[in-house]
């Protein structure tokens, strides 16, 4: 028999997720209070199972399939909060929907869970379903202003960009498995490893090898992993859905997929890279060239991501380009596959999902109450509503780095362990970006204290998203200040891992 | 052929002759039954539905709208050529013998013991990636009521 | 209380911020004299640190330590010693001047004009009072932010451009200083197997000499655009001249102490080879602030960018007194500091009057003030001799210890900087006439009123500091003396290796150097 206990969490949120469905078959459709309130505190619950319920793993004989290890709780109360904090900003939204506001909810759920499974996923099937998992409700959800065209194109964008990518890493993994025979992360882990340190085949017992000659059929397979995470992550070259995607999508939604199908596709590429071809970045490997590889993805995403950001007008589209530069910070800590590293990526992923989901929220109040989503049309909201305008300076700065905001320790995480993983240029690479993004951040800031309009918008948010608002403020601040029982946390998910 | 074809009609066929051909190959493995599954399911029960749901469209070949932009298709066998160079490349350089599959290989209780056994969560989380694809059909597809 | 007060002291702004929020923002005056209150108290709370400060203890008083983020070994770690508290002092001095000053100065957004200035009070308290890197990071970073927001939405008219500028032009000199800080967190960890950011533990840490020099570069780089030192002082004008004034008094006044403070702090102790490397450089960029500073100032329009590049000039004599490496210079040097806080500080003060009146800075825009407005002027006068350095003022003591020092140091460069003084008697001097002197052409001036009580109160206490600085420094060199001698000790440490490197590697040039580091022998037996 084996032992589900470790799945609770996720069975329990899919059968709310169903519950949620039916909830809007029997109940009143005027409102969309009820399936919102109820799906919100089912994520809850369900943050309170994935604690209750970790430190074990499904098994099928030695090997594991599903753990609920510490990296995997953390990524997933990473996940459980951006689902929580979309959820709580997306009243609005749902409110002027005129149908299939149910689903809405449900729909975001479904695509927690996919998410839940992808950051526990020791089994490559498992983990590939549990991206297409995440991905399918996220193409709908995207779509789902049918009346704009914007939200159709790009869902539509998504879904054909989305496919190819998962098809181009079901052959990289289908590669994989045909090398290796197995699809458990850990024994291919062993094998990869085994065969890189000593460098020779391993003879099995009938005297053939099990794992021939690396040959440029591996390289490949690698290559279609990375690229068909990366599509996830909206790493350059691979990020060109992200700006038009992010801009068509209901701003909770955009939020949501910035920041939680960002998490799982990070915890998915951890898990692949410094977890199973640890090998890989291992001192004993002469060669780094997969770390220099992504260090040059990383780098370039910055750049790019940075730069391009600094032309935008459109609010939605700038952060659109700060996101897939956050993704290129995020992509140092995986690089430099150590303990530490893995920390870093966990932690900022954490800090990032306060001042992303708070900056998304105030964005969407801010188009439902005046229609307008340019940078410009910010002008003057320090006057109409000081304090939305004082949290969005926390966000800006957050995203930017500057201390004492919880986005400045996680850079400093981070930057940590690439200093210690010997890749001291990359930082200074990344640092040097850091203060180009200020100047775009800071624009925000700039437009919203110094430029005068006759704007007489007063935003008063209703009650779930001042909830999303107070909560990403003190997130916000707070883990910058004192982010030590964070830290440890995320210090202890690198046990999971062997460096 | 599936994707250079400009009638729908005919791309579809073309994906059954290539499902045909993939069918072989597992019949080549000795897995008769995932052949014959392949064809029943794929090419007998999915595809046709396929075709009626173009029949129904019912599509003409003008509502297609122009070729794409003139440089695609150079580029396409450009890039498909290197593609297939590449493939050629990593099968010439892999050194890797296959060491055969099993005796009962897709034999019908052997793909039972996989599906229930051995990957019987990613079986499962299947449905519900379909029970959130349908939902999702749904709500994109249905017109809206005013 | 010893180990509390810094504490209280560096947050008591913040309790300030706090009170200010609950003051609804109509209410103007309240909010003004709530800001006052805060800065007042902090200023008082200051002083108590000099009645119980141990004049002859060397080592840093005051001491508080507590892990903070113990993973990185980061602790709060503040104390100080006495070139920390004279600067905290100034601080807290000019933070409740300049908050005085603004009574009438700022005409809209109150609320947040004054917690701007509060933030940045503990901001630059935090600078001085950090012992720990990390933590000395952070507050300098923290700075940044309501520094942007007072040039920006209270500044001048490309009071935008100049924001941005200034926080570029930091933002790129701190980033590298935040890589060489992870560099030496990695180093001590590998020399010592211990993860810290403590300054005490870092201190005396044998680095090797290539990576003394790169971190002594990035750390560098930071504080020279702070300073700012030529050719890295372009954000100063701008800066200045779109600021408000009480925003130009704390930024010359303060924040440009911070850099050469970074240096006597962090750079000179820590990598004790790497500052007898730099020091050819770093003094010949300050000679060149020096009279660069000067002959730009001499050709300005604006009376407030006249005194904004002075400040170029007059950051290099700082600069220069310190890389001497002896008492005289350093303790001028940091006495200078103190000197340059207080005359500028006045200098923006007054210059901030006569804006308030008639909304032009302009020199061509005034003339004979000096008959309409004569207790203006004497005020003036006596702000401008000390900020010349005439003898009795205080001026005339910091430069006068600097030039003796770099005298001993090289000749040449004591000569060169000695011509920057007479350079700021011209333009000083020439300003004061154009503005003050000959008659009354400008309609405009006829009508302005002299000071009000409100500004004499404002300019009474500088005053007084310059005549007693001037006749009477005595006590502040005697506070100086353990602490900068302490520094000195901690920069002797790299001489050996520094003069045995140079003794390998044979060539003109470094011989050169080898004889300039020879006449720095330390004059600790005086």
């Amino acid at each position: 028999m084996i032992n589900i206990t470790p799945l609770i969490p996720e069975l329990f949120l899919l059968v709310m997720a169903i519950v949620v469905l039916m909830l809007d078959l029997f109940s009143s459709r005027r409102t969309v209070v009820v399936p919102a309130y109820v799906s919100m505190a089912a994520v809850i619950i369900t943050g309170f199972l994935v604690f209750k319920f970790g430190g074990d793993a499904v098994r099928w004989g030695s090997n594991a399939i599903f753990v609920a290890d510490s990296f995997s709780q953390f990524f997933k109360v990473i996940i459980l909060g951006a689902a929580f904090l979309a959820i709580g900003s997306s009243f609005g939204t749902a409110d002027r929907m005129t149908h299939h506001r149910g689903e809405f909810f449900a729909l975001l759920l479904f695509s927690t869970v996919g998410m839940m499974f992808l950051v526990s996923a020791k089994e490559l099937i498992l983990l590939y379903v549990g991206l297409e998992l995440t991905t399918i409700p996220l193409f709908v959800l995207v779509a789902y202003q049918k009346t704009n065209r914007a939200s159709s194109e790009a869902g539509l964008k998504y879904l054909i960009i989305g496919a190819a990518s998962s098809a181009i890493l079901l052959y990289g993994l289908s590669l994989l498995y045909g090398y290796t025979g197995t699809t458990y992360l850990n024994e291919i882990a062993q094998k990869t490893a085994v065969y890189f340190l000593s460098h020779g085949f391993i003879p099995n017992a009938e005297g053939t090898t099990d794992l021939v000659g690396m040959g440029p059929a591996f390289s490949v397979a690698l290559m279609m992993i990375i690229a068909g995470l990366t599509f996830k992550l909206a790493i350059v070259p691979f990020h060109m859905w992200a700006p038009d995607v992010y801009e068509g999508a209901p701003t909770p939604i955009t939020a949501f997929l910035s920041v939680g199908s960002k998490a799982a596709g990070l915890a998915a590429i951890i898990r692949i890279f410094d977890g199973m071809l640890y090998a890989f970045s291992h001192d004993t490997m002469p060669n780094d060239s997969w770390g220099t590889m992504m260090a040059v993805l990383a780098a370039v995403t910055m750049v790019a991501g940075n730069i391009i950001a600094i032309r935008q007008t459109n609010i939605k589209r700038m952060l659109a380009y700060s996101s897939i530069a956050q993704a290129g910070y995020i992509l140092i800590g995986v690089i430099a596959a150590s303990k530490l590293g893995v920390a870093s990526c966990g932690f900022y992923m954490f800090a990032y999902m306060f001042a992303n989901m708070g900056a998304f929220a105030i964005v969407g109040l801010y188009a439902e109450k005046t229609g307008k989503k340019n940078i410009s049309d910010f002008a003057g909201l320090s006057k109409t509503s000081p304090i939305i305008a004082a949290l969005m300076t926390m966000f800006m700065l957050s995203l930017a780095g500057i201390p004492p905001l919880a986005g400045f320790m996680a850079k400093y995480y981070i930057f940590a362990a690439a200093i210690e993983a010997g890749y001291t240029w990359l930082v200074i690479l990344a640092l040097l970006m850091s203060v180009v993004s200020l100047y775009y951040y800071a624009n925000v800031v700039r437009i919203m204290y110094m430029v005068d309009s006759d704007n007489k918008h007063h935003i008063i948010p209703s009650f779930p998203a001042g909830l999303v608002l107070a909560l990403t403020g003190i997130g916000v601040l707070l883990f910058g200040i004192l982010p030590q029982s964070i830290l440890d946390m995320a210090y202890k998910t690198a046990s999971s891992f062997i460096f | 052929m599936v994707i250079t074809v400009r009638n729908p009609v005919g791309s579809v066929l073309y994906f059954i002759l290539s499902l045909l051909a993939q069918s072989i190959l597992y019949i080549q493995l000795s897995g008769l039954f995932v052949a014959a599954f392949l064809v029943l399911v794929y090419g007998g029960a999915i595809l046709v539905l396929f075709l009626f749901v173009i029949m129904l469209l019912n599509i003409r070949h003008a509502d297609l709208g122009p070729e794409a932009a003139p440089m695609i298709k150079p580029m396409a066998w450009v890039f498909g050529v290197v593609l297939l160079a590449e493939a050629v490349w990593v099968a010439m350089g892999t050194k890797a013998r296959f060491d055969g599959v099993s005796e009962n290989f897709g034999s019908v209780p052997e793909v039972a013991r996989l599906l229930y056994g051995k990957f019987v969560f990613p079986f499962e989380l299947t449905s519900i990636l379909l029970l959130a694809a349908i939902i999702g059909a749904v709500v994109i597809a249905k017109r809206t009521l005013s | 209380m010893d180990n509390m007060i810094l504490t209280i002291i560096t947050f008591l702004p913040v309790l300030g911020v706090l009170a200010i929020l609950l003051i609804p923002k109509e209410q103007v005056v309240s909010i003004r004299h709530t800001t006052l209150f805060f800065t007042l108290v902090t200023f008082v709370a200051s002083l108590c640190l000099i009645f119980r400060f141990d004049p002859v203890a060397t080592g840093m008083q005051f001491e508080v330590n507590i892990p903070w983020i113990e993973q990185f070994g980061i602790g709060y770690h503040l104390g100080i010693d006495s070139i920390s508290l004279l600067l905290i002092l100034l601080t807290t001095f000019l933070t409740a001047i300049a908050t005085l000053s603004t009574f009438k100065a700022v005409e809209h957004s109150h609320r947040g004009f004054y917690i701007s200035i509060l933030l940045l009070e503990t901001g630059m308290l935090g600078v001085f009072a950090a012992l720990d890197l990390f933590m000395f990071y952070v507050f300098w970073e923290i700075m940044l932010v309501p520094m942007y927001f007072l040039i920006g939405i209270w500044g001048g008219t490309r009071r935008i451009y100049a924001a941005i500028k200034f926080v570029l032009f930091t933002m790129i000199g701190s980033l590298l200083m935040l890589v060489a800080i992870l560099v030496i967190y990695f180093q001590y960890h590998g020399l010592n197997g211990e993860f810290t950011t403590d300054l005490i533990k870092l201190t005396g840490m044998p680095l090797a000499r290539d990576m003394q020099m790169w971190l002594f570069a990035a750390f560098g780089l930071a504080f020279i655009i702070k300073v700012p030192m030529w050719p890295f002082h372009t954000w100063l004008p701008d800066a200045h001249v779109e600021a408000p004034t009480a925003g130009s008094v704390i930024l010359a006044g303060v924040l440009l102490k911070m850099g050469v403070y970074g240096f006597l702090r962090f750079c000179l102790p820590m990598f004790p080879i790497a500052t007898f490397e730099f020091i050819p450089i770093i003094s010949i960029l300050a000679v060149i602030g020096i009279i660069y500073g000067a002959l730009v100032a001499m050709v300005q329009k604006d009376i407030k960018s006249l005194v904004a590049f002075s400040s170029v000039s007059h950051m290099g004599f700082i600069m220069l007194g310190m890389m001497t490496l002896n008492l005289q210079g350093m303790q001028g040097s940091i006495l200078q500091m103190i000197n340059h806080g207080i005359s500028t500080g006045a200098l923006f003060l007054l210059v901030g009057m006569i804006y308030e009146r008639r909304h032009t800075r302009m020199i061509s825009e005034y003339g004979g003030l000096a008959s309409q407005m004569p207790v203006y002027s004497t005020f003036f006068m006596i702000v401008l001799l000390s900020s010349i350095g005439v003898p009795g003022t205080n001026g005339f003591v910091g430069e006068f210890l600097i030039l003796l020092g770099a005298w001993k140091f090289n000749a040449v460069y004591a000569i060169l900087a000695a011509t920057g003084v007479v350079f700021a008697a011209c333009y000083m001097l020439w300003m004061y006439q154009r503005v003050f002197y000959g008659k009354v052409t400008n309609p405009a001036n006829q009508t302005l009123t002299d000071m009000s009580l409100r500004e004499k109160i404002v300019l009474v206490p500088l005053i007084i500091l310059i005549f007693w600085i001037g006749v009477y420094p005595k006590p502040l060199l005697n506070l100086l003396e353990p602490s900068v001698k302490a520094v000195m000790a901690q920069v002797e440490v790299g001489r050996a290796e520094y003069n045995a490197y140079h003794g390998i590697v044979e060539s003109v040039a470094s011989e050169i150097e080898l004889s300039d580091a020879e006449n720095v022998k330390p004059e600790g037996t005086e």
